[in-house]
């Protein structure tokens, strides 16, 4: 029987590792490398049909998390599933994805979520070294390498997430 | 307040606002009653009464009615920008959506310069890591951190830049204000420091310390340093000028510059690394820009003695600076 449902995927990560980036890549097939800092939270949809399956994302693409400025805890309730966006050229990055990881947790328990190593494409410019990326990988968090240039691995990470969240 | 002003005043918000607003069932699942201009949140938003709220507002799918919320600045569609409430008032649940998009396209804009301007620092410092790379040495003893004496050694000059009472104007106007105007000035003040391949070092809420000659060496630093503040204080002038016609707020630039060898290193653990410059000129162009006036560059001998044929006149005075002694100063005079 084919089932349909509906689940608020959030986007979480520093300003500029690429959320707004990875969405459009993966809604409309479109990258600009014009940045447009995001504010609040901006709304998509996109349905991923994995066999007899449809999933409705409601995307939740949340502006970058500052010291200044803490993403909204009230954006995060509800979440279903979640993506932590690393920009690989940054590795401050890392630690931002750490602390809204802790949060995450903390309002929506242990819901499904992947990491996007994102940037793959400026790979010489990484400042994340082949051993940071061990070590997050090593605290069993499932990394995805990203492009929303070329758009390698997008669509591949969104149903990763779709398939853990009807699992 | 008088009943009518204020009647008058609520009602200019609330147009500003354009609230549309829905009355939920106690389950929140049914909306009971609604009211104001929907499709201006949302082109295919489908508020009606009768309507199943989950169906109605399809992205509030997984959210919570039990408690009260707000969710800020929500962007169902491009450049239109919504807060969303939900809360019960006498055991009645509403949903209450307002218009912010004006409030919040103006924040946008600074938050954009304050992004940008992270990456740029992000961004120069990781350019100055590769390029310094193994050349500069870091060790950190319990906490002190010392420079390998074989670290890199060069002649850079070192200025200093500080808006001149900006203390004043920051307790007299809003806060959102004075960002506003404070970006304004920096926006002058940083093309022409990286025109210069000058590398920003620190900014501090006024101000900046500038490096030049690291990035690039085919030219004697002090011409770079001298060339970004010339064009600092002419741009700052000429946006003066303006400000004064529109009877707005002005501030002045202090410009301190000073030229010699220097210790480049890298500061911080690696995440939160940092370069730097150490040395005796780095002291003294600070002190200079102390000294400076608004409008004026203060520079060392060192700088002056580069740059002298590109000025008009100079003024040189011997001053005591604490913890340096009797230096000679140089008032770099430029025609507007
Ligand atoms: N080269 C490259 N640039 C990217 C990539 N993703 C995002 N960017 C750029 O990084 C900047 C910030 O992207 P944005 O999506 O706005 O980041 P957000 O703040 O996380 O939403 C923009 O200039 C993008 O063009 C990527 O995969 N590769
Ligand atoms: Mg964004």
């Amino acid at each position: 029987m084919s089932r349909i449902l509906q689940k608020k995927v959030c986007l979480l990560g520093a300003f500029a590792v690429g959320k707004t980036s990875l969405v459009s890549r993966f809604v409309n097939g479109i990258f600009s490398d014009k940045y447009l800092s995001t504010m609040g939270v901006k709304i998509d949809r996109k349905s991923l049909q994995l066999d007899d399956v449809t999933v409705n994302m409601m995307l939740w693409d949340v502006h970058g998390e500052e010291s200044v400025k803490k993403v909204p805890a009230a954006y995060m309730r509800g979440s279903a599933a979640y993506l932590l966006v690393i920009d690989g050229t940054r590795s401050a990055t890392v630690d931002t994805a750490r602390e809204l990881h802790a949060r995450m947790r903390a309002e929506v328990g242990d819901v499904p979520f992947v990491v996007l190593l994102n940037k793959v494409d400026l790979k010489d410019e990484w400042e994340l070294s082949d051993a940071d990326v061990a070590t997050i990988r090593e605290e069993g968090w499932e990394c995805l390498m990203t492009s929303a240039c070329t758009g390698e691995n997008v669509e591949a990470a969104f149903i990763r997430l779709a398939d853990q969240m009807i699992a | 307040m008088p009943e009518p002003l204020l009647n008058y005043l609520a009602e200019m918000q609330i147009y500003r606002l354009s609230p549309a607003w829905a009355k939920l069932d106690e389950a929140c699942h049914c909306i009971v009653e609604c009211g104001g201009d929907w499709s201006n949140f949302d082109d295919d938003i489908a508020v009606h009464r009768g309507a199943v709220v989950e169906e109605s507002f399809i992205y509030l799918c997984g959210q919570s009615f039990d408690e009260p919320f707000l969710l800020p600045q929500m962007e169902f569609k491009e450049n239109r920008f919504t807060n969303v409430h939900f809360f019960r008032a006498e055991s009645i649940a509403w949903l209450l959506f307002l218009d912010v998009t004006e409030q919040t396209l103006m924040q946008q804009l600074q938050q954009q310069n304050a992004n940008e301007l992270s990456l740029l620092r992000d961004q120069q410092r990781r350019v100055l890591d590769r390029y310094v790379g193994g050349a500069v040495t870091e060790r950190s003893i319990e906490g002190r951190l010392t420079f390998d004496a074989a670290g890199e050694r060069r002649n850079i000059s070192t200025m200093f830049i500080d808006l001149r009472s900006f203390t004043i104007f920051n307790q007299k106007y809003d806060p959102q204000h004075v960002m506003d105007v404070l970006n304004q000035y920096m926006n002058k003040m940083l093309p022409p420091i990286l025109d210069e391949f000058g590398l920003v070092d620190k900014i501090t809420g006024d101000g900046a310390m500038t490096v030049f000659g690291v990035l690039n060496e085919q030219e004697d630093s002090a011409l770079l340093a001298f060339r970004a503040a010339l064009r600092i204080q002419r741009e700052i002038s000429t946006m003066n000028d303006l400000r004064r016609q529109q009877g707005d707020y002005i501030m002045d630039v202090g410009i301190g510059i000073g030229s010699g060898e220097a210790v480049l290193g890298i500061l911080g653990a690696h995440d939160r690394r940092a370069f730097t410059v150490i040395g005796p000129h780095v002291n003294l162009a600070a002190r200079l820009e102390g000294e400076a006036k608004g409008g004026e560059i203060l520079a060392d001998e060192t700088t002056f003695l580069t740059v002298q044929h590109l000025i008009d006149s100079h003024e040189c005075r011997s001053i005591e600076l604490k913890g340096i002694g009797a230096s000679q100063v140089y008032n770099l005079r430029y025609s507007k």
